[in-house]
């Protein structure tokens, strides 16, 4: 399979103006359906201004850098959308995969047809974005994803060819941030004066130590001291993408993740809402972090990817229970189906409606699930007979795991997993399993 | 045959031939590549040369146009790849394009000439790409064209390294003015900065590419409606700050009068979104003259309600300036005015909410009903004046917009630091396997402790084949010591990991055969059987790049313990603490010495002197109770003597240093006497009670002078604001005959721990040791943190990134562990409040919220520490103002009175001659005096701000204090 993604866009994303009607259509491509762009919706926007905002912030995402690796503008990934079920979302990854952002239209802010339900890319370039902030309040705009017919859009014989690196991070990062909004909690909801007094705090500069949303005198606030049930933010000042949205909300809801291994913002506007998810840390994506890796331990039958295709359609909410009836999966897999599904880039979350949603990344899932090398790591360890189980009991596991220049040792002690190399030493567990507890595990549910 | 023909071209420099060389290949290209690759390998190389002076220098060992020739033969024969790797200076200059390009074009040419539009330094100009797309060699790009475009208008001169301007140059060609200028405003260039480094012969002056513009405009060549329009587009094109700036600028300049502004009014509402503040606030301008003359903005309101909100002030003010201007209409829906105006109340700048609150005032009484609930939802966060403006507005009960806040006061807010976190023990080999594997990387600052005690007690446990299971943390172990530091580990990891190496091999050397894996790591990183010369490897330590004697009670510790391992004594470490951070609780203390006494073993003397400092004394009368009950001798009257009420000088016996450490325990807590006697240290050094100063010193800039050949004082002035801590000697003056009867007389070799507290040479990892070092003496932070003060805050500005990771450490540890600020805590504390760095600031800030909470801060110790720095503005006072504005301010009661104490007692110390902002610090004081509802009372006070009311600046303000 090629290092490179190629999109292929009939046209560029364009917007249209005529007197108080603008168009904006945004041009799509899908690498699982190259022959076929369909249409996935066609109509007006309730609230055009807003989700110009909403969409502009978005690039704003999409284009920003967090970390240390130079930001190149030609390696920009598109967006994704999934459009149906009376909803479109656009998806998004900042550039170091350590900030997610979801835009969700809701069926109270659109009116139109969806064509065809389905997940695509869609191109975002830069003139396309920089007309977005040019759509007022109170003007009719059409929005349309994927061309219902070609001729509606202007030069659209030309077609805008991007190649970029495999977006191995995007890819990966969309498949494991679902683990980390599926575990988050609700934690605070502000209306607009707070969140505006809230971000006001917001440090300035990059700080570099951890920052705490914490609660005094009435009063929420940005502080570099931990305290009581402060949530942890790592990179505060990535928040500061959300500012622009912040005088047109009608709420802000906080969402932490039960470790503080993530953090989501959650704006509602009406028929619209927006979220962004940090990463722990601004150098960890969440592409690096191995949430989903347990789930993938077993291979996944073919038989669920059609199923789910049959079973499923585009932003449906996803009934584990049902499905595993279904399709005949023994109950006690129904836990881990969620997990398994997404890490297979089958599922999103949605943290408002706390359940999970159908949406078929339009990537091949060969590749998604080639993109785990930790994964990869413990079959071969497998493989070449580097595992070795020391003692088994009800609820404890020992093993000895091959490493490099010494056999390390795995407890597995009543779910408790541990293991004396360094990756498990300095992230204890944080940051998924290390390679040696997933080949034992993997191992011992094999025998 | 063919590469001798090109090496003998090279060698004999002939760049006349290669190009009829190259003309003669045919297909014959590829062939040479090999070759050619060979031999641009070997001329790209250096050779080392001496010179007559004997001096060694390096030079290429190319020669004249060797390289060149190389290039161009490349170009000819090789694909783009290939060719990038061999690219050398000139290839792409015009004398040699034209040479190759008429007879041969690669197809890779376009693509690779166009990929500059990414580079910083283009080695071709404007006019030669023309030439190249006129001849379509390549395709245009619009990149491209708007990096060269800059300079284009700039020449060489004939004078040396000087150009002339000539913006004639754009007419030269049709295509420049109709098509390629506007690239210019559609793709990041460097156009703001284009002449920024070239030195002019013709006189001309700076900001040539604006009066070309003018110019272009006014006389036609350019359709100044465009240019207008694309400039305010440029301004909101996300391009880097400096050149938004710059089109923010040609904007202005450009002057646009109301008919050209009414015809732009969508791309000047689109510029309210600009990164550019310039661009905003000119807008926010032009708008405000645009509204006053009559101009209809449709949309406007949502464009400013993004405006309001902003952090800059001026932004915030320019906004309510067009909301102003916009409620003169009658027309206009007043009460949405005010709404819109409402928002600028969150702001925290007095003068700001004032505005805003006079204009809601005036014009919001038709919306009565809606305004009062929002304004009052920003109730607590108005300030007084703002307040008593809008008083009519403002209801009595909560605004019911606020909707549900999830968030609990924080419960551990007002909890003492004597509610500590048990730690969890490691009583299990298993528990040591996997806390050895981590134990290096500095996870926790106990892990140093729980290893050693781990190991002292689970002894009989390492054997058999448990041995090898230790492989993995070995070989962290040495991991740690071979590669340099890592972040987040420090000396301590690599005293630990050194403590650990020498400890394996002590277990290689007892069990040989069980020892395989160890012994193979040993082999592997120090070489054949190299645990046999591991002995003392431990004693010999010293931390690479410091020269800090802070760690030595570390390694003497570590040096015990490695002593009972290796005679395979079981006892507990004494110092291992049991509550979080670093506490060991009255019972634990009792029974480890107790396990001591059964044995009949002595501890060691650091460990013991460690674990006095660390005590947790929660239950008065119970460590002499357990004492008495479970020990004997020196150790018992040690704990009792440390609990005790009395003052009296006790009997000290061969554990002196203890006794000293627990005399000092009992100073803090107690104010009992130091027993100073027992040590040559001066007093200052047990308790960190320094002398300081801040002050001011002026000096003039230094520039270089070329003629002198020096650096000599130049016109500017800087004053250099420096906190000086006055260390005085160490020891105290003794007669030399006396100094030595002490040292026959001293039976005891060791050493104090407070003989060693000293951070010196260049501040590098200790950020990582800082909070363990900090917790071998929990309750009397002052001496080390003496030292963080002079190594990182002698200014109010860290200037380096380990600097300032030592004191956001030591303000963890402070905020965690300690109990006792002590004179240097208090300064540490203050002078981090005036630190530049806002994390710092922020992080004593909530030292002195919770400390207030706990009462366990001298709010008038720190406003006077506060006020004798400020004495000299070692940091700008604006910075604790924001401070407390933002972080101190209306907390509670308790912290309102705390601060206005905090700032009579700043004030009262503060010099004679205000200095800058001292107006928002009396504005402060004023808000302060309203809440707590109290007056001006202390003498001291009342004469300073007397002295200050000379300024005129201040007069009102404290005339309003006075009153």
């Amino acid at each position: 399979m090629t290092e490179t993604l190629t999109y292929q866009y009939h046209s560029p994303s364009i917007i249209t103006k005529s007197h108080n009607e603008a168009g904006l259509f945004l041009s799509n491509y899908s690498e699982i359906q190259k022959k076929d762009n369909p249409c996935f919706f066609f109509g007006n926007l309730r609230d055009p201004y807003i989700t110009a905002q909403a969409l502009i912030t978005l690039s704003n995402v999409v284009q920003s850098s967090f970390n240390l690796s130079p930001f190149q503008l030609a390696l920009l990934k598109d967006p994704i959308v999934t459009s149906g079920n009376e909803k479109i979302r656009f998806e998004g990854f900042s550039h170091c995969a350590g900030v997610y952002a979801r835009v969700d239209i809701l069926e109270s802010g659109l009116d139109g047809e969806f064509p065809e339900p389905g997940t695509t890319n869609v191109d975002f370039n830069q003139p396309m974005i920089s007309s977005l902030s040019s759509i007022e309040r109170n003007e009719k705009v059409v929005l349309s994803v994927g061309a219902k017919e070609l001729d509606l859009i202007r030069d659209a014989k030309i077609t805008r060819e991007r190649k970029v690196p495999l977006p191995v991070k995007w890819i990966k990062a969309l498949t494991s941030v679902q683990t980390f909004l599926a575990d988050s909690e609700y934690q605070h909801g502000f209306n607009k004066i707070q969140s505006i007094q809230l971000f006001k705090t917001l440090p300035p500069g990059k700080p570099k130590s951890d920052y705490y949303l914490i609660s005094r005198a009435g009063k929420a606030s940005f502080s570099p001291v931990k305290s009581g049930n402060a949530i942890c933010i790592g990179g505060v000042h990535r928040l500061r993408l959300l500012e622009p949205l912040l005088p047109f909300i009608d709420q802000l809801k906080v969402f932490a993740h039960p470790n503080m291994q993530s953090t989501s913002w959650q704006l509602y506007f009406g028929s619209l809402r927006f979220s962004l998810t940090l990463s722990r840390d601004p150098w960890r994506g969440f592409s690096g972090e191995g949430a989903a890796l347990d789930s993938l331990l077993e291979d996944i039958p073919d038989s669920w990817l059609s199923a789910t295709h049959k079973f499923c359609y585009a932003n449906q909410q996803f009934n584990s229970t049902l499905f595993a009836v279904n399709e005949g999966i023994h109950i006690s897999l129904v836990n881990q189906l969620t997990t398994r599904l997404s890490a297979m880039g089958l599922l999103g979350f949605d943290l408002d409606e706390n359940s999970f949603f159908y949406r078929r990344l339009p990537f091949k899932t060969e590749r998604i699930l080639n993109l785990n090398p930790r994964l990869k790591d413990a079959e071969k360890l497998l493989a070449e007979g580097n595992v070795r189980i020391q003692q088994r009991e009800t609820d404890k596991v020992e093993a000895r795991v091959k490493g490099s220049g010494v056999d390390h040792v795995v407890v597995i002690n009543n779910g408790k997993e541990r293991c004396t190399c360094t990756w498990f030493s300095r992230n204890q567990g944080e940051r998924g399993s290390c390679k040696h507890i997933l080949a034992v595990k993997k191992k011992i549910s094999e025998l | 045959m063919l590469a001798k023909q090109l090496a003998e071209i090279v060698e004999n420099d002939q760049l006349d031939e290669i190009v009829p060389f190259l003309q003669k290949l045919g297909d014959k290209k590829k062939e040479i590549i090999p070759f050619l690759k060979k031999l641009h390998k070997e001329y790209s190389q250096y050779i080392q040369e001496v010179r007559s002076d004997g001096g060694i220098s390096m030079s290429p060992l190319a020669k004249g146009d060797q390289l060149l020739i190389l290039s161009i033969a490349a170009f000819v024969c090789c694909d783009e790849k290939s060719f990038s790797s061999m690219y050398g200076a000139f290839t792409l200059s015009k004398p040699v394009m034209d040479k190759i390009l008429p007879w041969y074009c690669p197809s890779w040419f376009s693509s690779f000439v166009n990929k500059y539009a990414q580079a910083d330094y283009i080695p071709f100009n404007y006019e030669l790409y023309l030439e190249w797309i006129e001849s379509k060699y390549v395709q245009e790009s619009d990149e491209l064209i708007a990096k060269l475009l800059p300079s284009y208008i700039f020449q060489s001169s004939s004078e040396k390294f000087k150009h002339i301007y000539a913006p004639q140059n754009l007419l030269k060609y049709p295509v420049t003015l109709s098509h390629h200028i506007w690239k210019i405003f559609q793709y990041e260039n460097f156009i703001h900065g284009s002449d920024r480094y070239m030195s002019f012969s013709d006189g001309s002056k700076e900001g040539r590419w604006i009066k070309t513009f003018q110019e272009l405009t006014e006389k036609e060549h350019l359709d100044r409606k465009h240019v207008l329009r694309e400039t305010l587009l440029a301004t909101n094109r996300n391009f880097n700050q400096a050149l938004s700036g710059w089109f923010s600028q040609l904007f202005i300049e450009l002057k646009p009068d109301l008919e050209e502004l009414n015809d732009l009014r969508s791309e000047l509402l689109g510029s309210l979104n600009s990164n550019s503040s310039k661009q905003v606030n000119t807008t926010l301008k032009l708008l405000k003259s645009m509204i006053a003359r009559g101009s209809c903005l449709d949309n406007l309101k949502d464009y400013l309600n993004i405006t309001i909100n902003s952090n800059i002030k001026s932004i915030v003010l320019g906004t309510l300036a067009c909301i102003e201007e916009m409620a003169k209409r009658e027309t206009v829906d007043k009460g949405d005015l005010c709404h819109l105006a409402s928002s600028a109340l969150v702001n925290t700048d007095e003068a700001v909410q004032l505005r805003a609150a006079k204009f809601i005032k005036k014009y919001g009484g038709g919306s009565y009903k809606s305004l009062s609930q929002t304004i009052s939802a920003f109730g607590d966060s108005l300030f007084i004046d703002s307040k008593s403006v809008l008083s009519s507005f403002l209801k009595e009960e909560k605004s019911d917009l606020l909707i549900e806040l999830k968030y609990q006061e924080e419960s551990n807010e007002n909890t003492t630091n004597n509610d500590f976190e048990r730690l969890a023990s490691v009583d299990t080999f298993e528990e040591l396997l996997f806390l050895a594997s981590q134990a290096f990387d500095n996870n926790e600052s106990w892990h140093l402790e729980h290893l050693c005690n781990a190991l002292l007690l689970l002894q009989e446990h390492i054997k058999g084949d448990n041995i090898n299971k230790l492989a993995p943390a070995l070989q962290q172990a040495f991991k740690v010591l071979r590669n340099s530091f890592r972040i987040g580990t420090g000396f301590l990891d690599h005293l630990l990991a050194t403590f650990f190496l020498e400890y394996s091999a002590t277990i290689i050397e007892r069990f040989p055969s069980a020892s395989t894996d160890l012994q193979k790591l040993f082999n592997k990183y120090l070489g054949e059987q190299s645990w046999k010369q591991t002995l003392g490897l431990l004693s010999q330590w010293q931390q690479q790049h410091n020269k800090s004697a802070t760690y030595q009670p570390f390694k003497t510790l570590l040096l015990d313990v490695l002593n009972f391992l290796k005679q395979s004594v079981a006892v507990p470490l004494l110092c291992c603490p049991d509550f979080y951070p670093c506490r060991i609780s009255v019972p634990t203390l009792v029974e480890r010495l107790k396990k001591y006494q059964a044995k009949g073993i002595q501890p060691s003397i650091t460990d013991f002197q460690i674990a006095v400092s660390r005590i947790l004394i929660t239950d008065a009368g119970e460590l002499t109770r357990l004492a008495e009950s479970q020990l004997t001798g020196e150790h018992k009257d040690i704990l009792v003597y440390l609990d005790s009420e009395t003052s009296c000088k006790p009997a000290v016996g061969r554990l002196k240093p203890v006794w000293l450490v627990a005399s000092i325990q009992k100073s803090i807590k107690k104010n009992g006497n130091i027993l100073s006697h027992l040590t040559a240290l001066r007093t200052e050094y047990l308790t960190g009670n320094f002398t300081w100063n801040a002050h001011a010193e002026k000096r003039y800039l230094q520039v270089y002078d070329r003629e002198q050949q020096k650096y000599i004082d130049g016109k500017e002035v800087v004053t250099d604001r420096e906190l000086r801590i006055n260390f005085p000697d160490k020891f105290k003056a003794q007669p030399s005959i006396k100094t030595l009867l002490n040292k026959f007389a001293d039976d005891t070799s060791e050493g104090s721990i407070y003989d060693s507290l000293e951070i010196s040479g260049w501040i590098s990892v200790e950020a990582f040791d800082i909070k363990r070092l900090l917790y071998l003496t929990p309750d009397n932070p002052s001496p080390i943190l003496s030292q963080v003060v002079s190594k990182c805050l002698n200014f109010s500005k860290c200037w380096e990134e380990p600097e300032k990771r030592v004191v956001s450490q030591a303000l963890e540890a402070l905020l965690e562990g300690a109990t006792d600020h002590g004179e240097m805590g208090t300064l540490f504390i203050a002078a981090c409040m005036l630190n530049s760095d806002k994390t710092i600031a922020n992080y004593a800030a909530e030292i002195w919220v919770r400390g207030i909470s706990a009462g366990a801060i001298d709010s008038e110790k720190l406003g006077e520490t506060l006020g004798k720095l400020e004495q000299h503005e070692y940091g700008p006072l604006k910075r604790l103002t924001d401070l407390m504005l933002n972080t101190m301010f209306k907390l509670s009661t308790k912290h309102s009175l705390a601060l206005e104490t905090l700032i009579v007692s700043c004030i009262i110390e503060m010099a004679d001659e205000p200095i800058n902002n001292t107006k928002k610090l009396l504005d402060l004081y004023r808000e302060l005096l309203l809440i707590n509802k109290s007056k001006a009372s202390h003498p001291a006070l009342i004469e300073k701000l007397n002295q200050w009311k000379a300024n005129t600046g201040l007069k009102k303000v404290v005339e309003s204090i006075l009153q």
